[in-house]
């Protein structure tokens, strides 16, 4: 079935008038396959191919999965609290009197 | 670049060249149109000067519909207008339907005043849009008549014309979405 290939996008299932093989009512179940492909590779703006169609047809593998992998970098410790030690290129000058 | 001028030979693919439209035109609201062809940009070739690119798509929700006309009586005509130096065209889609049944006696008192889109099939099955995101295609009024006729052969039904105006003439070459529109 081609519904297993293909799933319809941007309308309901049902009738369009296709450039290159006439009236194609998409509410049936029993449209070739080859007639959808064909039709998803000119564009045809209401057919999107499904995971399984991209496998079947086209030997695409499934999408990859992202996995954490091990820290390109090490990381470092936490700078330790210490106002004393703040270092700017323009010295701090306290603005207001206590 | 410019466009490169070619040969234009006979070109009648099987021999065929029948006139006529088809008995089905495709219509809808201007309005409920959400995404028009694109016309051609800088084209190379005399061919590509004539042809839309992409689909007319619809609104979420609405849709193209279909409506019969009876045999031999539908044209699409292409008239030259303008000036010199400003020359256009008016593309004119005349055709009959027969019966006054409700429904088409609805459709041309809805249509009568309002902006509507068009796609006329000719008889090789190519397609030609009356519309486009400018300039809809609109009622001009009914060249054969409408109503019952005077003899019991007569013809009884509804006539119309729907015209466009263009810069240009291009061939369709995308889909008639004939059911609904949804998002996403």
């Amino acid at each position: 079935m081609w519904t297993k290939y293909f799933k319809m996008i941007g309308i309901r299932r049902g009738r369009v008038i296709t450039p290159r093989h006439g009236e194609i009512d998409f509410s049936r179940d029993d449209i070739s396959i080859e007639i959808c492909q064909q039709l998803y590779e000119e564009d045809f703006p209401y057919l999107a191919i499904t995971e399984e169609g991209k496998k079947e047809l086209y030997g695409a593998e499934p999408d990859l999965v992202v996995s954490e992998s091990d820290p390109v970098f090490e990381h470092l410790p936490p700078a330790e609290e210490n106002p004393d030690e703040l270092k700017t290129s323009i010295p701090i000058k306290r603005k207001y009197k206590k | 670049m410019s466009i490169e001028f070619t040969d234009i030979n006979k070109n009648l693919p099987n021999g065929e060249n029948m006139g006529g439209i088809n008995q089905k035109v495709y219509f809808g609201f201007h309005a409920d149109v959400a995404s028009w062809p694109t016309k051609p940009v800088n084209p190379l070739t005399l061919e590509a000067n004539a042809t839309l690119t992409g689909d007319l798509t619809m609104k979420t929700g609405k849709r193209m519909f279909e409506l019969y006309i009876t045999d031999d009586t539908g044209e699409f005509n292409i008239e030259t207008v303008g000036e010199v130096d400003a020359k256009s065209f008016v593309q004119h889609l005349n055709f009959f339907h027969p019966g006054l049944q409700k429904k088409i006696l609805g459709f041309m008192n809805a249509a009568k005043n309002d902006n509507l889109v068009f796609i006329v099939v000719d008889a090789e099955g190519q397609k030609y849009l009356m519309g486009d995101s400018m300039r809809p295609a609109t009622y001009q009024g009914a060249p054969d008549g409408n109503g019952t006729g005077k003899e019991t052969a007569a013809r009884k039904g509804m006539s119309a014309e729907f015209t466009y105006k263009t810069a240009n003439n291009h061939v369709y070459g995308g889909s008639i979405p004939l059911t609904e529109s949804v998002s996403g």
